[in-house]
């Protein structure tokens, strides 16, 4: 069996007069058949969106940089250039340790969230999928309020260690009970994740209800938050999002043969389930980051997927990595829109990306008018 | 390749979905299961795909497809399945690429000729314009070729069809049976089927097994296993046997009412009437 891969079906075919493939074997092949690629327009445009995204991004705020100045800092910021800058002490602070690990952070949430979202819909098949399916959100709200509640935990490092081990705690469960029930169908885990996720609300909402003098530290953290990163967030996330971001586009080609099913999968060599488990616990690892150091940001990991799937195409192999980019660019825009519409208060971040992505997917759907 | 089974059985929570079946198609050959609804022929060829546990002994090419590994099965048998998943989005290109998979490496990508596989394939099957379709958008016939495609260019030797054209109209159907006998000439290939139409089981097949409610009830050629006793006992229908000069068998339902056996009613409706004639509400000739 295993020599029929390099032995053209010319050779092995006993009926050489037939034509078809036969004849076939000797002819030029069809220039450019369309196999789903990402293309270097959408690889540019979607690096291209996220430099701007992030150039954006440290450009703007309350302390009225020049973004001359800021250009010649960040020239200067690369390796073996040095640039006179002209920025005074405190102004690289504000760049350097406020806006800059800002910006580098709602990148890789934003980023994270999407590939995230992206991986969900393709293991489950559903569209509807998001980053905070199987009680992953659930979980994290309640290991960030009891955090707040008890421990004082809004401004130490101890909330996004609780947040994440609250998300993995909810998956965790959500599995286990999933594959206690037995089936191995992707809706029976969906099924156990909503279950999960009801019972974690509950007890979150009673722990919130008995200390009521930190509810707003507990929305605020729910509504999700770029606002109080530094580099020790950007560093806490990091290791689990690249792990995470190389193990899900590693299986682009194989998301895409899950899209005709479990069983035709099955007949086409690859292990579903297998395929399935891995994905997932990677997407669960990038989410429970995420959360961990910005809160509950809904809506990034469905709308900017969505998006891409209708403008750039339907196979994984375009979706994941475009959603990296893409969702990280979105994300920086996003955290822009918060932090100055209502300057010099802050608006939740989950706000503005529901306040506009909402009508922006409205429109793509409608201008594009392909089924999702 | 052959595919070789004997006494196989398939048992699922106590009740016997196959009782000791014996099978055995050679390279080149059509090999057709025929029976009525739930006879268990969908169930026997998910037993040599590889997806159903079973009892019994089952050989590809000498070695039991459920020890061997997804991938080398999937090298040696393909399936078209009775009613494909249609991926929304996917284009018909990516979707015949797919059947590539047994030969793409886990974590890999397609090689050179794994696309000028699918290029030669979409080329066989009339497919090439089609390329960049989405095969949502397709008709049935189209996506039904596409669907094949796919099996093709997986280059098993065997190849598993169950109801390969329930969803299609007789035009379609004939074509698409036609081109399946015309590949399994050129690549010589093991066609094993499951197709509930007898006239078309009796058409394209060199060999057909008979299945009622799991148990093997007749095998052989078409003309030997399927006349119109054997069908009336199993399926519990009229028909008429039409035999073709090639050995082909052609089974046309014959009406179990028919215009005798009216003429027949018709007739003791009107001697009961005439020797009752002053009954109220009789009818008077």
């Amino acid at each position: 069996m295993t020599s029929t891969r390099d032995v053209p079906p010319s050779t092995r075919s006993p009926d050489r007069s037939d034509g078809g493939v036969e004849q076939g074997a000797d002819r030029p092949f069809t220039p450019g058949l369309p196999v789903a690629r990402l293309s270097w327009r959408w690889w540019l445009a979607g690096w291209g969106c996220l430099i701007a995204a992030v150039l954006l991004g440290v450009m703007i705020g309350p302390a009225g940089l020049a973004p001359s100045t800021i250009l010649r800092a960040l020239i200067d910021g690369l390796p073996g250039v040095s640039l006179d800058t002209g920025l005074t002490e405190r102004q690289a602070a504000v760049l350097w340790q406020i806006r800059m690990p800002r910006v580098v952070l709602g990148a890789l949430v934003g980023g994270a969230l999407s590939l995230s979202g992206a991986a969900y819909q393709g293991t489950f098949r559903n569209p509807l999928a998001d980053p905070y399916l199987l009680g992953v959100a659930a979980g994290a709200g309640l290991g960030a309020t009891v955090a707040i509640a008890y421990f004082g935990g809004s401004t130490t490092l101890l909330l996004p260690l609780a947040a994440f081990g609250g998300a993995l705690v909810g998956v965790a469960a959500t599995y286990t009970l999933g594959r206690s029930i037995g089936g191995r169908s992707g809706a029976t885990i969906i099924l156990s994740g909503v279950a999960v996720a009801s019972f974690l609300t509950a007890i979150q909402t009673f722990v919130q209800q008995r200390n009521d003098d930190t509810l707003r530290d507990v929305y605020a953290w729910i509504l999700g938050r770029l606002g109080t990163a530094g580099w020790g967030e950007v560093l806490l996330i990091l290791p689990h999002l690249i792990v995470a971001g190389i193990v899900i586009l590693l299986h682009r080609r194989l998301l895409d043969v899950l899209a005709v099913g479990e069983a035709e999968a099955d007949t086409l060599g690859v292990n579903a389930g297998r395929v399935r488990l891995t994905v997932v616990l990677a997407a669960t690892l990038a989410t429970a980051a995420a959360v961990a150091v910005s809160g509950l940001i809904g809506f990034v990991g469905i709308i900017v997927p969505h998006t891409i799937r209708l403008l750039a195409g339907a196979s994984y192999r375009v979706i994941l990595p475009l959603s990296v980019l893409l969702g990280g660019a979105f994300l920086v825009l996003a955290d822009v829109l918060a932090r100055t519409l209502l300057s010099p208060a802050e608006l939740p971040i989950g706000v503005v990306t529901a306040f506009f992505g909402a009508p922006f997917f409205f429109v793509v759907l409608r201008t594009t008018r392909r089924s999702l | 390749m052959n595919v070789v089974i004997q006494s196989l059985s398939v048992h699922i929570d106590g009740s016997t979905l196959l009782d000791t079946i014996d099978l055995r198609a050679e390279a080149g050959q059509w090999v057709t299961l025929i029976g009525p609804n739930g006879a268990g022929k969908s169930t026997l060829l998910r037993v040599i795909g590889g997806q159903q546990p079973a009892t019994g002994s089952v050989t590809v090419d000498g070695a039991d497809p459920r020890h061997m590994n997804r991938r080398e099965l999937a090298r040696r048998v393909a399936v078209v399945p009775q009613q494909p998943v249609v991926p929304i989005g996917t284009t018909v290109t990516d979707y015949v690429l797919l059947g590539r998979t047994p030969y793409i490496g886990y974590l890999g990508v397609e090689s050179a000729r794994d696309v000028a596989v699918v290029t030669q394939t979409l080329d066989r099957l009339d497919l090439s314009s089609f390329a960049g379709r989405e095969v949502s958008t397709l008709s049935g016939g189209e996506f039904q070729r596409t669907v094949l495609a796919r099996a093709l260019v997986q280059e098993a030797p065997v190849l598993l069809l169950d109801e390969p054209t329930a969803a299609l109209d007789i035009g379609h159907e004939q074509r698409v049976m036609e081109l399946v006998d015309q590949l399994r000439h050129e690549r010589r290939l093991t066609v094993i089927s499951a197709i509930h139409d007898l006239t078309v089981a009796g058409q394209f097949s060199d060999h057909v097994v008979l299945l009622s409610r799991g148990r093997q009830v007749g095998a052989g050629s078409p003309t030997e296993v399927m006349t119109e006793a054997t069908i009336a006992a199993h399926y519990g229908a009229s028909v008429r046997i039409l035999h073709g000069d090639d050995g082909s068998v052609a089974v046309v339902p014959a009406r179990i009412w028919t215009p005798a056996d009216r003429a027949v009613a018709d007739a003791e409706q009107d001697s009961e009437l005439r020797a009752n004639p002053a009954r109220p509400g009789g009818i008077s000739r």
